[in-house]
């Protein structure tokens, strides 16, 4: 909710503190401020009222009435004058559904002549609103003002009376904007003899607009049902101010008070006026809340030892009525404050204006009492977690989120995630292939990856297993036969009897339990999958953690990676047996910041003579390196080998 | 890059592989808690609509529910928008679920199948799901641990000391903790958590005491608690310095082998 700093001042007598000590002060009292904005002469602060308090926080009154909380000082009851009520044309409410519409008030206003007022077009652009008809921007300011939606119909263009009524099938409305919109048995609308006025709560209809043409008014506010409100402008797709504040839930006494501000602010800007009673149809009247409590009950759930007097000034700075007796607290909220229902409720009052920040701190104490038990599946999940990693593989996840699959998404994100992943397998192929294409930037001759996630066939999900390898040169290393010792150590680690089945050439295959096939072996090249929920069934889960030690590398910082490709160049020398590390050396030396990796990868003795094969990636971080750059490089390091006496393959 | 960071990490990818970040970070979590008796519990990412919001005293129709844009599930057989279904399978809808707290309601009914009363101090860590568009730092998955402690006496005081306890143990000694004014439906008071970390101020979760309407969806209205939710993703990316969430589930082993 946007607030105008100026508009807040009004409340109060008192000088408000800077904008952003104020901003502080209601951020830790009672809602954040998102922004503070310079706005012409006026300062605005983005409140974001959240929607158990958006009852009555929606309104400059209601954050008025949390900085007088917070600050103890006194807002000023900010009220116009009211014109004498005198004979106008009759007009006769009906209410068809009482529940969805617990309050309705309508009056006749007759021989308007209004005119725009400066301040209330400053008012309303101060808060990022436009300025319409003075009186739809009335309708505004008061709401905006004391947080009440209200609205006005052209009087000339109601047929009879006004019924507020379930909307019959395939009627139609044309809104304020001018669209048409079907409407259905569910959603409430106000209407007059022939059609639809407006769609309750949510949107006016064009058939009374009132417009520059107007002469005579009615005035409506009115309490209409929260979930109601809510369904209905889901439904239309229309969210308005009106239907966002009807839909928190508003007090119906909050409509007297708007139709008296909103009469008295047409009043304000036009004594002509003529104006007739109320018609007020009030059905669902509710006794007011009672809330018991005790300074005990407070304190203890705080933690905190706050006198029983400091609980009642706190509970006077928020307009709280409450007696005391002994500790004992018989609390009456005030009718605006509908989020006021439980004694928790007035524990977090009290907290939240005697400040957090007071309230101590009670440290968990260590080594007492039993100790917690073992949850076998987080136990198995990272005991596969460390034999992995102790055999060179790596942990990735991925998105559960597919192109395909069983289970759909309502709405999705977009075409490609609108089903729920089914299996590991295929990402993680994606993986093998993304992972190897960097394998000289990585320094690995064979990408070794697994992940551990929730997939969902087309019952229930369970927890996936799936390992992946590839070998980048591809030559003389079959992936088969790593995938089978991983495989085969796995099932003996864990203990569990387990039967494969696999081709002859052990190319492939399943993984049973009980006859039951709970895992696909080489299905895709090089990669296995098995239900991790499956696999550890028949073992009992383990009495301690002990055993399973996972390390943070020791890394405090991450560092980016370079979006730019990178470029591999070898090179082979024949140099002395020992000279491995001289060699080393000196290519990272020579070969410059563009160097992200130096590696050998291949030596041999020949004829007494050592051969030494390495393997450089460049790769900058700002830039897309050329051809001509690297060989430069390249020429540097072949001059600074040949003079050290070694000679380049 | 400097000579330092090649050899550091061509030692570690000879010898061994690397666990992804967040699977570390959830294993350390526990193990902060374990010592201060706390169990690990874990639940369903395919959730129903009680548990994920009715048990947890959002209301229906309830504004409270826009705070946790959710990613709805179509009933398999019909193809329907099971949003629309009727009545006696309302609450069976399902969801992919938008916070780990199911679970607190899960692990309490579990236990009271066993008979087995509070004090509960337990921990769920988990994948859960946000319908919103993505960017550098938000994700439509991401990963969240709950914490929830139930007793007779439990105060907002043992809470601040709990999370003050948990945000040392896993940042360092220097860094503080505070609160202010929030709401979730499941919490009363409920407040956001901040902490300070390098000399700023950063949001990293949310917590109050636990919501009598929810301790009486279980039974357990007698007694009070706790709970709290951080973002792992979140937590890691402040320690690190880790500019993107996306990177977390980019499958990218620049990423992973760097932890």
């Amino acid at each position: 909710m946007k607030i105008s700093y100026n508009w807040l001042q009004n409340y109060f007598d008192d000088k408000l503190p800077v904008p952003e000590k104020l901003a502080e002060l209601i951020t830790f009292s009672f809602a954040e401020v998102e922004g503070i904005e310079k706005r012409g002469e006026d300062i605005i602060l983005d409140v974001k009222v959240l929607p158990d308090r958006a009852c009555y926080a929606l309104s400059h009154r209601g954050v008025a009435y949390e900085a007088a909380a917070v600050l103890n000082i006194k807002k000023k009851e900010m009220r116009w004058p009211l014109p004498v009520v005198s004979q106008v044309a009759e007009l006769s409410v009906r209410v068809e559904a009482p529940d969805l519409c617990p309050r309705y008030m309508a009056r006749v206003i007759e021989n308007i002549n209004t005119k725009e007022q400066a301040w209330v077009t400053e008012h309303l652009e101060a808060v990022g609103q436009r300025s319409i008809h003075p009186v739809v921007d009335g309708a505004n300011v008061v709401m905006l003002d004391m947080g009440q939606p209200l609205h006005a119909f052209d009087r000339d263009m109601v047929d009879g009376e006004i019924t507020v009524r379930l909307a019959r099938p395939s009627e139609k409305i044309t809104t304020l904007d001018n669209k048409e919109v079907l409407l259905d048995e569910t959603m409430l609308v106000i209407s007059d003899d022939k059609s639809v006025l407006a769609v309750a709560g949510v949107k006016g209809g064009k058939k009374a607009e009132v417009t520059s043409r107007t002469k005579n008014l009615i005035l409506e506010s009115a309490n209409f049902n929260a979930e109601s409100v809510r369904r209905t402008s889901e439904k239309l797709g229309i969210k308005t101010d009106a239907s966002k504040r009807f839909e928190n839930g508003l007090s119906p006494e909050s409509a007297a008070r708007g139709m008296e501000d909103f009469t008295a602010y047409i009043f304000e800007m036009d004594k002509n006026i003529k104006v007739g009673e109320v018609a007020d149809v009030y059905s669902a009247k509710k006794d007011k809340t009672v809330i018991e409590t005790t300074g005990k009950f407070i304190n203890d759930k705080l933690g905190a030892n706050i006198a029983n007097d400091d609980i009642k000034d706190i509970l006077t700075r928020l307009s709280i009525e409450a007696e005391e007796e002994g500790g004992k607290f018989t609390i009456f909220p005030p009718y605006f404050r509908l989020d006021l229902r439980v004694e928790e409720d007035i524990v977090e009052e009290i907290g939240r204006i005697y400040g957090y920040s007071n309230v101590g701190a009670r440290e968990p104490r260590s080594g007492l009492g039993v100790k917690p038990a073992v949850n076998k599946k987080f136990y198995y999940e990272n005991f596969i977690r460390q034999f992995m990693v102790e055999r060179g593989f790596s942990e990735v996840m991925n998105s559960t989120f597919r192109a395909k699959g069983k289970r759909e998404i309502v709405k999705p994100l977009a075409k490609d995630k609108a089903f729920l992943r089914e299996e590991l397998s295929e990402r993680l192929e994606k993986c093998l292939d993304n992972n190897c294409s960097n394998a000289a930037l990585l320094g690995l001759d064979e990408v070794k990856i697994f992940e551990i996630g929730n997939v969902f066939p087309e019952e229930g999900e369970h927890t996936s297993f799936c390992v992946g390898i590839r070998n980048i040169n591809k030559k003389n290393i079959r992936s088969n036969d790593k995938i089978k010792a991983i495989r085969d150590d796995l099932i003996a680690a864990l203990g569990v009897s387990v039967k494969v089945v696999c081709t002859v050439d052990d190319s492939g295959g399943q993984i049973l339990n009980e006859n039951k096939m709970i895992g696909k072996i080489n299905n895709l090249d090089g990669i296995m999958e098995i239900d991790l929920d499956e696999l550890i069934l028949p073992i009992s889960a383990p009495n301690s953690y002990n055993g399973i030690i996972i390390d943070q590398k020791n890394i405090t910082h991450f560092k980016p990676y370079s979006v730019y490709p990178f470029v591999v160049r070898d090179i082979a020398l024949w140099a002395p047996a020992d000279s491995e590390k001289d060699i080393e050396e000196l290519l990272r030396k020579e070969a410059g910041h563009y160097a992200v990796s130096v590696r050998m990868f291949d030596s041999f003795v020949k004829d007494g003579r050592t051969s030494f094969a390495l393997r450089i990636v460049f790769q900058s971080k700002d830039k897309t390196l050329t051809d001509n750059e690297v060989n430069n490089i390249m020429e540097k390091i072949y001059k600074e080998v040949a003079s050290r006496g070694w000679e380049v393959r | 890059m400097t000579e330092h960071r090649l050899n550091n990490s061509e030692g570690q990818n000879r010898l061994t592989g690397h666990i992804h970040p967040l699977s570390t970070a959830i294993w350390n979590i526990h193990k902060i808690f374990f010592d201060v008796g706390y169990e690990v519990a874990l639940g369903p990412e395919l959730e129903d609509e009680w548990h994920n919001f009715e048990s947890l005293n959002f209301p229906k129709d309830h504004p409270a529910r826009d705070m946790q844009d959710t990613f709805w599930i179509k009933h398999p057989e019909s193809k329907h928008e099971i949003r629309n279904t009727k009545s006696e399978t309302e609450n069976k809808k399902k969801l992919l679920r938008t916070h780990t707290s199911p679970v607190q309601i899960r692990y309490m009914e579990e236990k009271l199948r066993e008979s087995i009363k509070p004090p509960y101090k337990v921990i769920v860590p988990g994948k859960v799901f946000r319908n919103e568009a993505t960017d550098a730092t938000h994700e439509a998955q991401f990963y969240q641990v709950e914490g929830l402690y139930v007793d007779t006496h439990v105060s907002l005081a043992d809470l601040k000391g709990t999370l003050s306890f948990f945000f040392r143990k896993f940042f360092g000694d220097d860094v503080e903790i505070r609160f202010r004014p929030s709401y979730f439906p499941f919490t009363e008071p409920s407040v956001e958590v901040d902490m300070k970390f390098g000399g700023k101020w950063l949001e990293m979760g949310g917590a109050g005491l636990v919501h009598p309407n929810v301790l009486k969806a279980v039974n357990l209205k007698e007694f009070t608690g706790f709970a709290f939710g951080v973002g792992i993703d979140r937590l890691l990316m402040v320690k690190y310095g880790i500019p993107d969430i996306r990177m977390f589930y980019s499958g990218d082993l620049r990423f992973v082998n760097q932890f």
